[in-house]
């Protein structure tokens, strides 16, 4: 049971970092490396607001770092946009680096301490099990987040526009779909789960650190590749898929053994592309046209 | 947008007209940038200790830098999976030449015959650049069935393995803490030499028919399948051509600096490497070795004043993460106004009377 609720905490958080991912590469065929950039620009702001009331902090950084990832698609992603695809992703780690080393240059490279939400990481029991409250936490903020995000991109213009375009970009522009608006609408809404799941690590793990962003844009890579890369369902699944994967390793390996859950894992994941190397879930939009 | 749209001009045409001429000069070139990197390694070396350190860095980042061109260069897929190799390199060269007694402390409970094993420096370095080889050429068989952006995450996904492995594997690596006692025997001599064989392998690499054949997919992927160019096997030979040169590197790596951990080969070196090669020009043989050249100079200049030493007459502390910050902002500047790097991909061409009078006898024919 504690399990169970280990995976799907950890799940929850892995689905959002992969669904932020997901929507800018959709829209863009970016894949966007300085996603974990915008988790440690949420971890500061979180340091720099600290003293607030936790409403106001979760606001902030939310704004924060939608304007943020906003910024960025102006600045350094616009200007390459539609050149292939080594240019993208080399533009992308510059990018990634670029905002460590100036959070490096500001505050050090040493990992701080932050007292936000200390309170969740309470357990409390529920049918017997104790659970921390911030893996419920998460998992709400998760259910709500991917709610929302389902019913924007079904019910609202923006939203079906975004659909669109991730399906066929030309033909999207053709019809009258602005290719400014739809790729800032993605910026921003991943900019906003990356704000959210910044919240949620360091409600749980209480640091920050200017490479603090490497670990969930390596896990938002790898569950984004394990749903099928360019589809956003493929993407909430894989996160989930990859949170059970991470818990029944941690619980499966012998305790020799523990420390090389993350190689287990990343190796599942090669052996998964190697199967279905266009994800679980594939999406005609990957496949090249000639 | 969605996908790069193939436009057909006369551009390729044109270029393979000139073909001929220009693969003769391009080894005209070659060589005489080979005598000048010599000239100019041994002239630096000998000014003061701070140039000999500079030069022995330069030449071994051109080492890695050039088998990581091999691969990336000649075939368009982006890795970020050959630190992996570069670290193979330098901890399999480390195990069996560090001195059986140092081992004996260091590593205790080390196998005995990798106890015993104790190399000079040489055939360490070849051991190790072998066992990368070899573990290139195993984990190519699976990722080079993949391309694009899923080759890029399973070589990340590579990377990451390594340094778990490496980190966790107490018995055999040490650990997370460093590895220390490598004997330090890398000498500018030697360096070069291996350089000079690296950059001369990796040019009879791009002008052999399995370069020529990874190229032209690299070209068009399609139109190569089209031409009967299977791709897996063309990448997979340079795949493991560039783990064996990477890991020579990381061998002379390791005999240069002594000790080094884990953490020393991820991310941000990664990123270093990948700089100067798309810095140069990812495309071409003069792009690796000009973004070599050039990434090294700004990073020396900037490390420099980071570390309170000063430039010339300048003396700025600059403040940890300036040489990232200032590389980055390169990298991207680079992507926004010139795709193709310094370079933009094409070789270093002697120009001379020999090669004109070779076009226009073509021009003529033609």
């Amino acid at each position: 049971m504690q399990h169970v609720f280990d995976a799907f905490s950890l799940g929850s958080l892995d689905a959002m970092l992969a669904l932020g991912i997901a929507l800018v590469f959709g829209v863009m065929h970016l894949v966007n490396f300085a996603h974990g950039e915008l988790v440690m620009i949420g971890g500061f702001t979180i340091f720099l607001t600290a003293g607030l009331p936790w409403p106001m902090i979760v606001i902030i950084v939310l704004l924060v770092v939608a304007i943020a990832a906003l910024l960025m698609e102006r600045i350094a992603f616009r200007p390459v946009r539609g050149a292939d695809p080594t240019t993208l992703l080399v533009t992308s780690f510059a990018v990634s680096i670029l905002l460590q080393s100036v959070a490096a240059i500001i505050w050090g490279r040493r990992a701080k301490g932050v007292d936000f939400a200390s309170g969740l990481s309470e357990p409390v029991t529920i049918f017997g099990t104790r659970i921390a409250i911030v893996d419920l936490v998460s998992i709400g903020v998760a259910v709500v987040l991917v709610a929302g995000l389902a019913i924007f991109l079904t019910r609202t213009a923006t939203g079906t526009a975004m659909r669109a375009a991730a399906e066929d970009f030309v033909m999207a522009r053709l019809l009258g779909v602005s290719a400014n608006r739809v790729i800032a609408a993605a910026f921003a809404l991943s900019g906003i789960l990356a704000g959210a799941a910044s919240l949620l690590l360091v409600a749980s793990t209480g640091t920050i650190q200017s490479n603090m962003g490497l670990q969930p844009v390596l896990v938002g890579f790898v569950a984004t590749v394990i749903g099928g890369v360019g589809s956003l369902v493929g993407a909430a699944l894989g996160g989930f898929l990859l949170g059970v994967l991470t818990v029944t390793m941690q619980v499966a390996l012998p305790l020799e053994a523990r420390g090389y859950r993350d190689a287990a894992v990343f190796a599942i994941v090669i052996v998964i592309l190697l199967v279905r190397p266009s994800g679980l879930v594939s999406s005609a939009a990957l496949e090249e046209r000639v | 947008m969605a996908g790069p749209t193939h436009v057909a001009t006369a551009e390729p045409r044109r270029a393979r007209a000139r073909q001929v001429p220009e693969a003769w000069g391009a080894a005209g070139g070659l060589v005489a940038g080979l005598i000048a990197l010599t000239l100019l390694s041994i002239g630096l070396a000998g000014l003061s200790f701070g140039f000999h350190e500079f030069v022995l860095t330069v030449l071994i980042n051109l080492i890695l830098v050039v088998g990581m061109y091999i691969f990336i260069g000649n075939s368009g897929v982006l890795s970020f999976g050959h630190i992996s190799f570069m670290a193979m390199g330098a901890y399999v060269a480390a195990l069996v030449s560090i001195p059986t007694a140092q081992k004996q402390f260091v590593l205790p409970d080390l196998p005995h015959w990798l106890t015993n094993a104790q190399f000079a420096t040489v055939p360490s370095i070849l051991i190790g650049a072998v066992f990368a080889g070899i573990v290139g050429f195993i984990v190519g068989i699976p990722l080079m069935r993949l391309s694009g952006i899923a080759a890029s995450i399973a070589t990340l996904a590579l990377l990451v393995i390594t340094n778990v492995v490496l980190g966790e594997w107490e018995t055999v690596t040490g650990g997370r803490t460093a590895l220390v006692g490598v004997p330090i025997t890398t000498t500018i001599g030697a360096a070069l030499a291996w350089c000079v064989l690296t950059i001369v392998t990796a040019w009879l690499f791009q002008r052999s028919r399995v370069g020529l054949r990874l190229r032209g997919s690299r070209e068009d992927p399609v139109a190569a399948r089209a031409a009967g160019i299977g791709i897996t096997r063309e990448r997979l030979i340079a795949f493991a051509i560039s783990a064996f040169v990477v890991g020579i590197g990381g061998g002379l790596y390791g005999h240069r600096i002594g000790s080094f951990a884990p953490n020393d080969f991820y991310f941000h070196i990664t990123f270093f490497l990948i700089a100067m090669l798309v810095i140069g020009g990812i495309k071409s043989l003069s792009g690796a070795v000009v973004g070599t050249l050039t990434v090294s100079v700004i990073q020396e200049i900037i490390g420099r004043l980071e570390n309170g030493e000063g430039v010339g007459p300048i003396h700025l502390h600059l403040r940890d993460g300036v040489t990232d910050a200032v590389l980055a902002i390169l990298v991207l500047l680079i992507m926004l106004l010139r795709p193709g790097g310094i370079t933009g991909g094409r070789e270093l061409v002697l120009p001379s009377r020999t090669m004109r009078i070779f076009r226009r006898r073509r021009e003529l024919a033609a």
